[in-house]
């Protein structure tokens, strides 16, 4: 704890409030130094960057635990929306900063490489918008955003991405932007 | 598979430069004498050009010896039944405010230049919208193979940016299943890759192939077909063969698959399924053979399923195998048999789509996978369910290479209240002054509600929990569809088409469509222009180079020409926009061949690292080799799809993996559905009574009529080539008839027939068999509607005889399935058919 107050004392006056946001899936361990990635941070979702370690940074993500499941943290209330997931084995800290009807709003610490990280979500969210638009209107009519609700967008694009010209890696930004901007 | 031969570059090889300027594929030279590799919806093609025309085709690398009729049909597919010339409809030329409609069909056509087509269709349209009518461009249909010649795509790429469209949603092959199967598994599946082959030739012990014939529908797929499928089912009955694997058929009619396979036949009454369904659940209930496991991690609401199942529901009725055998016609003793083989194998439950496209066509799927969850197998490596394995080789495992983009319709255009083109942005904005225009482009319609948005403008039904509102059509462009042969209640069809002012068609061939258009464009066809295809739409095994084999047919022009042409008469800007600034097909073809090859070439460098490739090989050539070499490049599958499972991921972890239903989990009762409050669907999968079927047939109309996918056709498309020659009888569409029916009617093979309902009549070849169940006849759909002074058919088109009426107002799906219909021998002089010649042309 007087490490954690020492690294905030260094480091709070340069990241403090400094949000970024993944543009890929980002392995996310939960010590640093830990040689194997326990989950991972989706693209999309701001985290605010609290050390730099290295080639690691320490992010504090802030979101929703909810049903009782304790490995995931979502981006709302209701929705399955990733912004950190963990297998179910996995145990992390956690902070409760409110509770309501079961559901938690939380916030947790982790460490990730210190790369693949924006400053701005907009040209992110641009950026996939397009990569929707001029994929998915090639076999079939352009399926509008609002179409589909937050949960069924994950399982609709991944039922069509493998013939698309859509790259891998950035599939899971697709699918946050679809959910973020869904019925 | 087999490792891909890599394609070395010899020193002999030269690259010659694209030139600028030479891209467009009427303007490049074409082979006068060889060979020209190719692809079409069935496979990759040989073809053999003598004096610059194609006089040979064949497969161009076999993968089965399974014989794919599709293929030789070439030639046909080029010089028959040609629209040449644009043409325009007598009255409508005359006087397009008052074009007479009700003689589309019957007037005769006046050749026009293209020109004067070209400024004719820009000005009717402009005219429309700017009466603020309703302009339709969903345009449903299989259109050619091709990702820059995607001509619906292109039709609506150029409403969008003129003003939008009212377009449609869905399709006519799984409208129901579609929107049933995100409520119950979370996504579509119908168009999902299945439980690789490897994995059900390993595991599987029972393979029931229900209500679908994939040795006959995986000789076509929606891009190019990779021929997979074949393959494997050859590969399923060497399993079968050897006793490994037990194969059932359950299908009305002994179909190609169950022949090839030797399959176990059971037939049920069409249409009934669901009750077959519903007596194994009873039965598995009874008999505790349930896998209780499964249901209570994975689904939600077994419980008020298994109320209904056991006569508390909502129609206080137990479903007992007693009950079902009623309806299905089938043994008790089978249907319970089958529930206890089906629990004590690995079973895949392989279905077609045949059975949702029937009234209530939404329970069937819903039920299967029902049942499938009781069995609990759904996510093992040999057991479950698949809706895919007979559509566009599904379960052939997906090979790691690169996918090509294709031409979009993302650019919408803005328009000022005087129609001004102000500027092409990539989404669709209100602003700007062209909000009048936004009138026209929303509501789009299911499909398969067509006619009936047609005679109802204004009307508003009810679709998967939301309402839409008809438009009030006045003008029609269709392109790259027929839908005189697919859309259900061809003469209430006639009727409905009668209602818009203007209808406008880009055709290859002479179609039912073409000739009941207005104004008729010469569509080049994908063999006389330059393109490229994906090979495979689940495997993505390789990229077929689609290169022009012969100079257009008559003054035929490629889609993406008129619509240039077309967005040229509106101003340069709007044909800078549509052509991203002159750009030609081939220039396309590049682009997306270009974006492909950096995928595969990230993929290579991975193997080049792990050594699984030298250094100097690579397997997408840069473009112009490619282009120049004219063969397909293909892919490998990798170990993990070769294992892939369909739902696995989904057992191992249903939270990181949640389905996409409210519950994340297979929802047996949807609440959501429960909240639409829909009489023809409720909450959970129910046997509801079609409106037409064996049990309510009455002697006006004692046989039920199956129109399924036709073996020797894609649809509609080949109906006009001479294969129909070793199919037809007499010279008409096939019916099949039981032969103890046959007997009865004093009808043998080869008679003319007349299928008969109170919607209209066909003059059909019987062709008698045992293979199909008693008091059931099968029609083909995509036969050519050749209209008679009666709007009868002279040559056999199944929708003649279909109901227009949807599933239910959950999806509103088309139920051609669901039709009662009579027989007789047709002892009238035999019909001229001239469904596959020209229409009269003015001299």
């Amino acid at each position: 704890m007087k490490k954690y107050l020492l690294a905030l004392a260094c480091c709070g006056f340069l990241y403090a409030g400094n949000i970024q946001y993944a543009n890929e899936v980002k392995d996310v361990y939960l010590n640093y130094g830990d040689k194997k990635a326990s989950g991972r941070l989706l693209p999309t979702n701001g985290v605010e960057i609290l050390e730099k370690k290295g080639s690691m940074v320490k992010f504090k993500a802030t979101g929703f635990m909810q049903n009782g499941v304790e490995n995931v943290i979502y981006f709302n209330e209701k929705d399955r929306i990733l912004v950190v997931a963990m297998p179910k084995k996995v145990k992390f800290d956690y902070k409760v900063l409110e509770e309501k009807n079961g559901v938690k709003k939380v916030s947790a610490e982790f460490w990730t490489k210190d790369d693949k990280f924006e400053s701005a979500l907009e040209p992110m969210m641009s950026k996939a918008k397009t990569m929707f638009a001029e994929n998915c209107g090639i076999c079939h009519k352009l399926h509008p955003e609002k179409e589909f609700n937050a949960n069924q967008w994950p399982a609709t694009f991944k039922a069509m991405a493998d013939r698309t010209a859509i790259d891998k890696k950035d599939r899971f930004l697709v699918i946050q932007y679809l959910q973020k901007n869904a019925k | 598979m087999k490792r891909r031969s890599f394609l070395k570059l010899g020193a002999s090889l030269s690259i010659i430069p694209m030139l600028p300027g030479c891209a467009a594929s009427n303007a490049v030279e074409h082979i006068k004498d060889g060979e020209v590799i190719t692809a079409a919806h069935w496979g990759t093609l040989k073809l053999t050009v003598k004096d610059g025309k194609v006089i040979k085709s064949e497969p161009y690398k076999k993968r089965s010896e399974i014989y794919n009729a599709l293929q030789y049909y070439t030639p046909d597919m080029i010089y028959k039944s040609r629209v040449k010339y644009p043409y325009v409809r007598k009255s409508y030329l005359e006087n397009p405010n008052n074009p007479k409609p009700e003689l589309r069909g019957k007037d005769e056509w006046v050749r026009v230049s293209y020109e004067k087509a070209i400024a004719l269709i820009a000005e009717e349209l402009k005219k429309t919208r700017m009466a603020k009518k309703g302009v339709f461009a969903g345009s449903y249909g299989w259109k050619s193979s091709g990702n820059v010649h995607n001509s619906v795509v292109l039709l609506q790429r150029f409403m969008n940016l003129t003003g939008g469209f009212v377009g449609g949603l869905g399709d006519y092959s799984t409208g129901a299943s579609q929107i049933i199967m995100p409520h119950v598994v979370g996504s579509l599946e119908v168009y999902e890759q299945q439980t690789s082959w490897q994995n059900i030739l390993e595991n599987s012990k029972i393979v029931v192939i229900w209500g679908a014939n994939p040795i006959a529908t995986l000789r076509i797929s929606w891009t190019a077909s990779d021929e997979m499928g074949h393959h494997y089912f050859e590969k399923l009955k060497q399993k079968a063969q050897e006793g490994k694997i037990k194969i059932i058929s359950i299908d009305p009619q002994y179909n190609e698959t169950a022949e090839y396979l030797n399959a176990e036949w059971i037939a049920p009454n069409p249409n009934t399924d669901v009750a077959m369904m519903l007596g194994m659940a009873h039965h598995l209930i009874k008999k505790n053979k349930v896998a209780k496991d499964f249901l209570e991690d994975y689904t939600t609401g077994y419980e008020e399923f298994k109320k209904y199942v056991l006569g508390k529901g909502f129609d206080k009725v137990e479903k007992t195998p007693k009950w079902a055998s009623k309806i299905c016609g089938l043994d008790e003793k089978v249907i319970t048999a089958l529930a206890d083989r089906f629990y004590a194998n690995p079973t895949m439950l392989m279905s077609g789509w045949g059975m949702q496209r029937a009234h209530h066509g939404e329970q069937p799927h819903w039920m299967l996978v029902t049942l499938a969850c009781m069995l609990g197998q759904i996510g093992t490596k040999g057991g479950g369910f698949g809706l895919s394995y007979h559509y566009s080789n599904g379960g052939v495992p997906t090979c790691k290479g690169g996918v090509l983009g294709g031409i979009n319709a993302s650019l919408f255009g803005n328009w000022d209240k005087d129609y001004k083109f102000l500027g092409a942005s990539a989404s669709q904005t209100k602003d700007g002054g062209a909000e009048w225009l936004s009138a026209a482009t929303d509501n789009a319609i299911p499909v398969a509600r067509i006619a009936d948005m047609l005679q109802n403008p204004g009307k508003t039904i009810n679709h998967n929990g939301k309402k839409i509102t008809y438009e009030d059509i006045d003008f029609i462009y269709w392109v790259g569809g027929n839908p005189f042969c697919h859309h259900q209640n061809t003469k209430n069809l006639v009727k409905a088409w009668q209602k818009p002012r203007t209808i406008v068609v880009n055709e290859i061939y002479w179609t039912p469509t073409a000739k009941m258009a207005d104004i008729v464009m010469p569509a080049t066809s994908e063999y006389e222009r330059d393109d490229i295809t994906m090979l495979g739409d689940y495997s993505n095994l390789g990229i077929a180079p689609m290169k022009a084999a012969v100079a257009a047919v008559g003054e035929s022009k490629d889609d993406y020409q008129i619509f240039s042409d077309l967005a040229l008469y509106y101003g340069k800007n709007v044909y800078n926009a549509y052509t991203e600034n002159g750009k030609k097909p081939l220039d396309f073809v590049k682009q997306f061949y270009d974006g492909a090859k950096k995928q595969v070439d990230a993929v290579d460098e991975v193997k080049k690292q792990t050594g699984e490739m030298e250094e100097n090989e690579f397997s997408a050539p840069d473009f112009d080799v490619f282009w120049k070499e004219n063969k397909p490049i293909y892919f490998e599958s990798t170990q993990e799809a070769e294992e892939f499972t369909r739902f696995a991921d989904f057992l191992e972890d249903p939270v990181l993996e949640a389905l996409g239903t409210p519950s994340g989990l297979i929802e047996i009762y949807s609440k959501t559905i429960e909240g639409f409050n829909y009489e023809g669907c409720k909450a959970h999968p129910a046997w509801l009574e079609p409106i037409e079927y064996l049990g309510n047939a009455t002697s006006k109309a004692p046989f039920h009529m199956i129109s399924p996918h036709p073996t020797d056709r894609l649809h509609s498309q080949l109906c006009h080539t001479s294969l129909r020659d070793t199919y037809a009888q007499s010279g008409h569409e096939p019916v099949w008839i039981n032969d103890q029916d046959a007997k009865k009617l004093g009808i043998k093979t080869g008679d003319l027939v007349r299928v008969f309902n109170e919607r209209g009549s066909v003059i059909a070849g019987a062709f008698v068999t045992n293979r199909v169940k008693k008091s059931v006849v099968k029609l083909c759909e995509g036969g050519w509607y050749d209209p008679d002074e009666n709007g009868n058919c002279k040559y056999g088109s199944a929708n003649v005889l279909t109901i227009d009426m949807p599933t239910s107002e959950l999806a509103n799906g088309n139920i051609s399935h669901t039709a009662l219909v009579n027989i007789e021998k047709y002892t009238g002089t035999a019909p001229t058919i001239t469904a596959f010649s020209d229409p009269k042309i003015a001299k």
